[in-house]
């Protein structure tokens, strides 16, 4: 469901909960999360996880959806796209581990 | 007609690491990613490469480097890095935040995951797992100015503890 954001309140920030792991070489652990501002910038202090560049970049895109649809008044995650998997193939498709995250939104403490 | 190995499966053509088992990576390995027997004698010839760096660049290669991402261009950016701040990576691409004194912005960083995928090929092949070539990374984001105005960063590899620049070519010491 979209929801009506006030587009004045910056006071919100992007989460990416870890929803699966599948032996993962940097330890990132189910139900920890990474945390964003609308800018598109991590909060190193606010996340739980290794901050692992390989699923970090993979949320990058994500990160500048958000910020056009909450510019536009609208929820800033896209229903399409609730999910993301990092650049690593997994360990059947020639990588090593897998995580998967979910996108969520809070207010910002 | 029965099809050949290379045929029916999508991995790299030669496998250089066939016969050759890992031993001594097989039970630190699978403890640490939580890998059963099968999984671990069903690693793909990629995932042995990789794993092979160890031999070359010294079992603790992981840990002896980092690679930093130093801002030479600010013009344009909304998201307020500084030139001559920087972002620190360990070599299994994670950040540092303890070491890193820029804002964390993805649009800039995203990019330098490029860099990782080469550091390990290249430490398998005993080379300085930085690249020699590809060491500019710069905003995804594109405005107004067509890409004349970006953030931008040059990677380069340093000591993890003396945090001494390393450049040479080969770091091989098998």
């Amino acid at each position: 469901m979209t929801i009506k954001f006030d587009a004045t309140d910056k006071n919100i920030e992007i989460v990416a909960k870890v929803a699966h792991v599948r032996h993962c070489a940097n330890f990132i652990k189910e139900n920890e999360i990474f945390v964003f501002d609308l800018e598109g910038r991590l909060l190193p202090s606010k996340s739980t996880a290794n901050l692992c560049l390989g699923i970090l970049a993979r949320i990058q895109p994500a990160l500048m959806i958000a910020r056009e649809r909450f510019q536009c008044g609208l929820d800033p995650l896209p229903v399409t796209v609730p999910y993301l998997d990092c650049f690593d193939t997994g360990i059947d498709f020639g990588g090593m581990g897998k995580v998967t995250v979910e996108l969520l939104v809070r207010k910002a403490s | 007609m029965v099809k050949s190995f290379y045929e029916t499966t999508h991995h790299f053509r030669t496998n250089h690491l066939k016969n050759d088992p890992l031993e001594e990576l097989r039970e630190p390995l699978s403890k640490a990613l939580d890998l059963n027997e099968d999984d671990f004698n069903s690693l793909s010839p990629e995932v042995k490469n990789l794993l092979s760096g160890r031999r070359r660049l010294g079992a603790n290669w992981l840990d002896d480097f980092e690679v930093v991402a130093e801002v030479i261009s600010e013009n344009g950016c909304d998201c307020g890095v500084k030139i001559g701040q920087k972002a620190v990576f360990d070599m299994r691409h994670r950040l540092k935040p303890e070491l890193s004194d820029m804002v964390c912005c993805m649009n800039l960083l995203s990019p330098v995951l490029a860099i990782f995928y080469m550091t390990f090929d290249r430490a398998s092949e005993g080379l300085n797992p930085l690249t020699r070539v590809w060491t500019h990374y710069e905003c995804v984001k594109t405005k107004d100015s067509l890409a004349e105005n970006k953030a931008r960063v040059k990677v380069y590899l340093r000591d993890s503890k003396t945090h001494q620049i390393v450049t040479s070519a080969v770091l091989d010491k098998s």
